[in-house]
């Protein structure tokens, strides 16, 4: 038997990498590569011809060009960051709460829970081009409300013309939040009800118990919700700027370079958006047991007395290494 | 005494927590109300609007319920959409990839549940970090690549990155797959080595059946996720292939080059009621799937988040 001589841990990692094979390809081959030339691309002017493509390096000129000749990218670019800062919190927001009723004992559960994550399965570029073109995805009433209007009118032009955005496209933000409800529904389901019990039996009020308990224990699904949702917002087909970036590749005046420096400005501004927001509210280890005083010390003397006992054990070895020699 | 006399004396007085629960409940109810119908109106619009003729679309009485069902919007956009053909042609575009998505995602995904390999912790926070790469940075040269192979303008577009688990958002899935492989129980594999099952068996027999829901809601959104997907669409597959969605978004012109075609001068134009229509006509294939299958869909969803984050 050969197959006896051959340890069980490389077994494992010969069949682990050979599971992983596909992926691997794929990874170099459709991710790893696209990104690299898309990167090398946008210092290049690249124009496709008869003959096929004309590569000319150009240094960072399609960068300045998108900052500073182009005059729609930059505006493009500033509106998607506003809009996705307002409409982040929106979604999460709404699924918490969503998801903080239907965890409770109601009639009807499953058919709320079905009908919030209806939009998942329906929502596609076009058709919410066509509803948001009818008004149907607007606040009702809102375009008539003077009290908004006044205050649309009060603003400056592009606080003005985000907040309009906004409420044209306010059910189509809610919209983005089924999968966020689902994911936080099980989440709540998950904690301990000893806590909540331990919580009210020290007099914690429910008000109490939602900021000090159920938040906590929400939070590393909050930030995976979080992601996501910046996610599939921004690469939404609707989204602006892709559709800003996809007109140009066609564009012989402005050509692939171009469009490849744009793609790789938006993925920047994308991983910037995700680190604002987790600088904002990002993944913390001690979430779970509160941000107390005490429990910040207890956790500082935790890790003293580790770091002693390993001190003290280096010192042990050391020593009984001098007795071997 | 006195105690027993007060005991039933809270029985029978409506005291202030119940009170107050009541009302809790009933602001909840009236929130999820409005809300479920908020989230509900651009479907309900779309449907009463897909009846109405012209003359209730200029009515200001008309708001809901139209005074004649006007039939012959669905028959236009039908024709317009090409339906039969154009549903087919869709169903081919969104099952196949799909299903070959699921496939190679639930190796992928195996692979990292079942093994301990080395960097396997590194290799899983790569697939998932691949999930915030948008498209738009690596479909230009993806489009050179499929250009240069001669897939352009074909179905392969989509295929080839999904044989090798790079299909639409595919991190996703192997998420889905490694949370619902890791359920499957090590001692049941053990046994099944010792009893001689090779690998393929192991797979086949048993962490398949486990992972059963998480195969179906893979291949549930995988479809649907494919289906709604325009922009890749119209970049891969230029004109040769249009589906549903992509018909929407020139359906104006369409319609106007067809009506302007057969019916001129009759008055007929491309209206909002006709439009709607056409809307709701791509929106059923969808809606009957998510009728049919929406405890799959939220107990898969579901049943991910419950088994890790």
């Amino acid at each position: 038997m050969s197959k006896g001589r051959i340890s069980r841990s490389t077994r494992n990692n010969i069949r682990g990498w050979l599971c992983e094979v596909p992926w691997l390809i794929g990874f170099a081959v459709f991710t790893l590569y696209p990104i690299a030339s898309t990167l090398k691309m946008s210092f290049d002017s690249v124009v496709i011809s008869a003959t096929g493509l004309v590569t000319e390096p150009v240094g960072i000129d399609n960068y300045r060009k998108a900052f500073l000749g182009d005059v729609t990218f930059p505006k493009i670019l500033l509106n998607y960051v506003g809009e996705i800062v307002l409409q982040v919190p929106i979604v999460i927001v709404f699924a918490i709460a969503v998801a903080l009723i239907l965890s409770k004992e109601i009639r009807g559960r499953g058919i709320f829970r079905t009908l919030f994550f209806l939009p998942v399965i329906i929502i596609s570029g076009p058709i919410i081009d066509k509803f948001i073109d009818m008004g149907m995805m607007a606040i009702q009433g809102a375009d008539t409300n003077t009290v908004i209007k006044s205050v649309l009118d009060m603003l400056p032009e592009t606080a003005g013309g985000l907040l309009k955005t906004l409420i044209d496209s306010f059910v189509m933000t809610l919209w983005f939040s089924g999968v966020q409800i689902l994911l936080l529904l099980s989440a709540l389901q998950k904690i301990d009800k000893p806590m909540y019990e331990a919580a009210y039996m020290d007099g914690a009020s429910g008000w109490e118990c939602f900021w000090k308990v159920t938040l906590p224990n929400l939070r590393s699904m909050i930030v995976i919700c979080i992601i996501y949702t910046i996610v599939t917002i921004s690469t939404f087909d609707t989204n602006e700027v892709i559709t800003t970036i996809q007109g140009n590749m066609f564009q012989t005046s402005l050509g692939l370079g171009y469009s490849s420096a744009q793609a790789w400005i938006y993925f920047v501004v994308l991983l910037l958006v995700i680190g604002f927001f987790m600088l904002l509210y990002g993944p913390r280890k001690e979430a779970i047991y509160g941000n107390t005083k005490a429990a910040k010390l207890e956790l500082k003397r935790a890790r003293r007395l580790k770091k002693a006992q390993d001190r003290n054990l280096k010192k042990l070895y050391r020593e009984s290494k001098r007795y071997r020699d | 005494m006195s105690k027993a006399k007060r005991k039933s004396g809270i029985k029978f007085r409506p005291d202030r927590h119940s009170v107050v629960r009541i009302g809790t409940k009933i602001a909840l109810y009236v929130f999820l109300c409005i809300t479920g119908f908020v989230f509900l109106y651009p479907l309900l619009k779309m449907i009463s609007m897909s009846f109405m003729t012209s003359d209730d679309l200029v009515n200001p009485l008309v708001s809901w319920v139209p005074y004649g069902f006007e039939v012959s919007n669905f028959t236009r956009a039908m024709e317009v959409l090409g339906y039969g053909s154009t549903l087919v042609t869709t169903i081919y575009v969104s099952v196949l990839p799909a299903l070959l998505q699921t496939l190679v995602c639930a190796l992928t995904g195996y692979g990292i549940a079942r093994y301990k390999f080395r960097g396997k912790n590194i290799l899983f926070g790569l697939i998932l970090a691949t999930f915030i790469i948008p498209s738009q940075i690596t479909m230009i040269p993806q489009f050179l690549m499929y250009r240069n192979l001669g897939i352009l303008y074909s179905l392969k577009a989509y295929l080839l990155p999904a044989v090798f688990g790079q299909g639409m958002k595919s991190a996703i899935f192997v998420l889905i797959f490694v949370l619902f492989f890791q359920q499957m129980p090590v001692s049941l594999t053990e046994a099944a080595e010792i009893d001689g099952a090779n690998q393929i068996v192991i797979f086949t027999k048993i962490a398949v059946p486990v992972a059963k829901p998480g195969f179906l809601i893979s291949f549930l959104l995988s479809v649907v996720w494919y289906w709604n997907e325009t922009y890749l669409g119209s970049l891969y597959f230029g004109a040769n292939i249009k589906t549903l969605p992509m018909k929407l978004e020139n359906f104006v012109e369409t319609f106007n080059k067809m009506i302007s075609a057969s019916e001129a001068g009759t008055g007929v134009t491309a209206n909002e009621a006709v439009q709607m229509a056409g809307t709701f006509l791509i929106m059923l294939p969808l809606l009957l799937l998510y009728f049919c299958a929406q405890r799959q869909f939220i107990e898969g969803i579901e049943k991910t988040g419950i088994t890790g984050e």
